[in-house]
């Protein structure tokens, strides 16, 4: 028997019933490699997609970074020299999902933000041209207004260039008039205005319009906006993580105090805000440094220290009992009556040191015109 | 001991029926896979054609911004007026545009009378070297420093393209030396208002559209300032009006023939398989359609 089984003359049986196996493998063969290209073609298909996800995921990113850099400006790069670059932001938008931000100082002017905004191994690169705005206003006296001044009781105006209290580091600056008026100046009850000359009456350049082009320049560079109305005290605060100063609080200010002067919040010396009060407003006390700009009148209370540039388009009233201004103040006065107006032991003080500082902090970095936004090939 | 007795013709018939149903069976299975399986390529085949096409038209047109006239200007044969501007789109329409393309992006490092030193060290980036001719550069002004106010950009022929070194300022950095005429344009600007530290661009005249070649329809480019003679398909096949654009202004509101208005762009494509498919491997075989919208805001256009 097992000799008949590989061959001989006998028809084997065997082989004959085999043909409808092989036919079965083969046409499996063939169904089963046209179905596993099926596969092997939606796996690739689904993984071009899922990249096509990630990559608009971290352009997104991208974008996310630049904002950031932008509306997170820090005062302390416009200091960066020319060619020299900082990150400045490394954080995440979704799990998985980051921005990388550096920036570059291009040349006086000009910033360049990068961000990468990156999503598994999908990486996306913007960058966008940023132009340093800055105001330059012209403050030729301590007080400047078209309309008429009047000190009163122990008010006192200088225009002799004065360093603020506890500021080590300005140089010497020339020294300026102490009250530049469109109309007169007056002084009463031991009220003492100095400067060179100590005040300037009908002075064809303290016009409305040099008010109102600071006030223009300035504007946009307001970070801070609040309404009209009456205000507490305006301090330094610190927020978030430890020993940063919380610029997200309205009525922080900035520290015009430096150390080691008593209750100096060092991180706050760095911030100097350009604030808009859109209306009229009553400042009862506190301190504060940048620049105030304020759109109807400004009547400063009891006790308030403030540095820097305040710029008004009503009037201003300095009253009440130790108040410092130091840097200088703009008003535009009212239709009638004095525009400016110092009563009580207050003091009125120039400062070029002081306002170079609260402008050049004041400085926002903005878009460029035109073509500032590329995406990095 | 087994009976050596052949097959009788019935059951070789039987046999033989059984065969042709089987392998009738078989081929018709495998002709439906095999079917479906090549419908499955060609949609796949379809919706990355889609997919490249929303990679490539809206990163051409997301950096389109415009030109700011300060003096009054002639470019091209029309005179501006101060305050007009000049935007990157010199011509639209509902399934055509005529763009300003950006080729190459980074920061002028040195500025000559009629030359600048372009970095390719830092903050370069480029879809292609630059090209004398073909390519132009859009250059920052910065007129008055002290404000930013009258900054603005001027397009400037690319006349020659030769390698360079920035200034000191910019570490003597490798770089491109780019020839450009005009570059004192006295008239326009004052000539030292160009500066080391500009950003600038490099751009190259292009006209996207929908045509027709052998009964299909394509999404094809033309570099009109590289004097191409004809349209290039790049992207297809799509149906009939399978490239639609849409203009938006600043409010939502359609655009139709003021370039300066447009803020955001729709670009439709609708494509087709390349053959005739069949959804389950058997009965009537038609083309596949896909579609796919987006929607492009134009990151520099007019604030």
């Amino acid at each position: 028997m097992p000799h008949h089984a590989s061959g001989g003359r006998h028809p084997d049986l065997r082989s004959e019933r085999g043909i409808a196996l092989v036919v079965a493998i083969v046409a499996l063969v063939v169904i089963g490699a046209i179905v596993a290209g099926t596969f092997f073609l939606s796996t690739v298909e689904q993984r071009t997609a899922q990249n096509t996800v990630e990559a608009a995921q971290a352009f997104q990113a991208a974008e996310a970074g630049l904002q950031v850099a932008i509306s997170s400006w820090d005062p302390a790069d416009n200091a960066l020299p020319t060619d020299a670059s900082r990150r400045v932001a490394r954080d995440s938008v979704a799990p998985g999902v980051y921005y990388d931000v550096t920036i570059s100082r291009l040349n006086d002017n000009l910033f360049d933000v990068r961000s990468v905004g990156t999503r598994r191994r999908a990486t996306q690169t913007l960058a966008e041209t940023l132009r340093l705005m800055r105001a330059s206003p012209v403050v030729e006296a301590a007080l400047t207004t078209p309309g008429p001044v009047s000190a009163a009781a122990n008010a006192a105006i200088a225009g002799v260039n004065t360093a603020p209290a506890g500021w080590s580091d300005c140089p010497p600056s020339a020294d300026k008039a102490g009250a530049r008026s469109g109309s007169t100046v007056s002084e009463s009850g031991g009220a003492t205005i100095q400067g060179v000359p100590a005040s300037m009456q009908h002075d064809g350049s303290a016009s409305a319009a040099r008010v109102q082009a600071a006030f223009d320049q300035l504007r946009p560079l307001a970070t801070l906006e609040l309404p009209g109305g009456l205000y507490g005290a305006a301090a330094p605060r610190l927020g978030g993580p430890p020993s940063t100063c919380d610029r997200a609080d309205p009525r922080n200010w900035g520290e015009p105090l430096r150390e080691p002067m008593a209750g100096a919040l060092a991180p706050c010396a760095a911030y100097a805000p350009v604030v808009l009060i859109d209306g009229s407003a009553a400042i009862e006390s506190g301190r504060g440094q940048g620049v105030l700009l304020v759109t109807g009148d400004l009547d400063l209370g009891a006790n308030v220290d403030y540095v820097g540039l305040i710029v008004v388009r009503g009037r201003v009233t300095l009253h009440g009992s130790g108040s410092h201004v130091t840097g200088g103040i703009l008003a535009g006065g009212g239709p009638s009556g004095d525009a400016a107006s110092l009563t009580g032991p207050v003091t009125l003080s120039y400062s070029r040191c002081a306002l170079d500082y609260v402008l050049r902090q004041g400085a926002v970095a903005r878009p460029v015109v035109g073509r500032a936004w590329a995406q990095v090939f | 001991m087994r009976s050596r007795r052949g097959f009788s013709l019935v059951e070789l018939l039987v046999v033989m029926l059984l065969l042709v149903v089987v392998s009738g069976t078989a081929l018709h299975l495998l002709v439906g896979t095999q079917r479906i399986s090549r419908a499955q390529a060609d949609r796949t085949d379809l919706q990355a054609t889609l997919r490249s096409g929303m990679l490539v038209v809206p990163a051409e047109l997301r950096m389109i911004g415009y030109d700011s006239v300060i003096r009054p200007t002639v470019q091209g044969g029309v005179t501006y007026p101060a305050g007009a501007v000049i935007p990157d789109i010199l011509g639209m329409g509902p399934d055509s545009i005529v763009i300003r393309a950006v080729r190459a992006v980074g920061i002028v490092c040195d500025v000559g009378t009629d030359r600048v030193v372009v970095d390719t060290t830092r903050y370069y980036s480029a879809y292609r070297v630059p090209t004398a001719g073909r390519d132009s550069l859009l250059l920052y002004f910065d007129i008055d420093p002290s404000t930013a106010q009258d900054d603005a950009w001027f397009s400037r022929p690319i006349t020659s393209v030769l390698s360079g070194a920035c200034s000191p300022a910019y570490g003597s950095r490798a770089g491109l030396t780019l020839g450009t005429a005009e570059l004192g344009h006295t008239g326009v600007n004052p000539p030292d208002s160009l500066v080391a530290g500009a950003p600038f661009r490099t751009f190259e005249v292009v006209s996207y559209k929908l045509t027709e070649s052998g009964g299909r329809h394509w999404l094809s480019a033309k570099s009109v300032s590289g004097h191409e003679a004809g349209y290039q398909p790049m992207l297809g096949p799509l149906t009939a009006g399978g490239f639609r654009l849409d203009y938006f202004d600043s409010t939502g509101s359609g655009v139709a023939t003021a370039p300066r208005d447009v803020r955001i762009v729709q670009v439709t494509l609708i494509g087709e398989s390349d053959r005739a498919v069949t959804g389950t491997g058997y009965g009537s075989q038609t083309q596949v359609v896909d579609s796919v919208v987006t929607r492009v805001a134009l990151r520099n256009a007019l604030r």
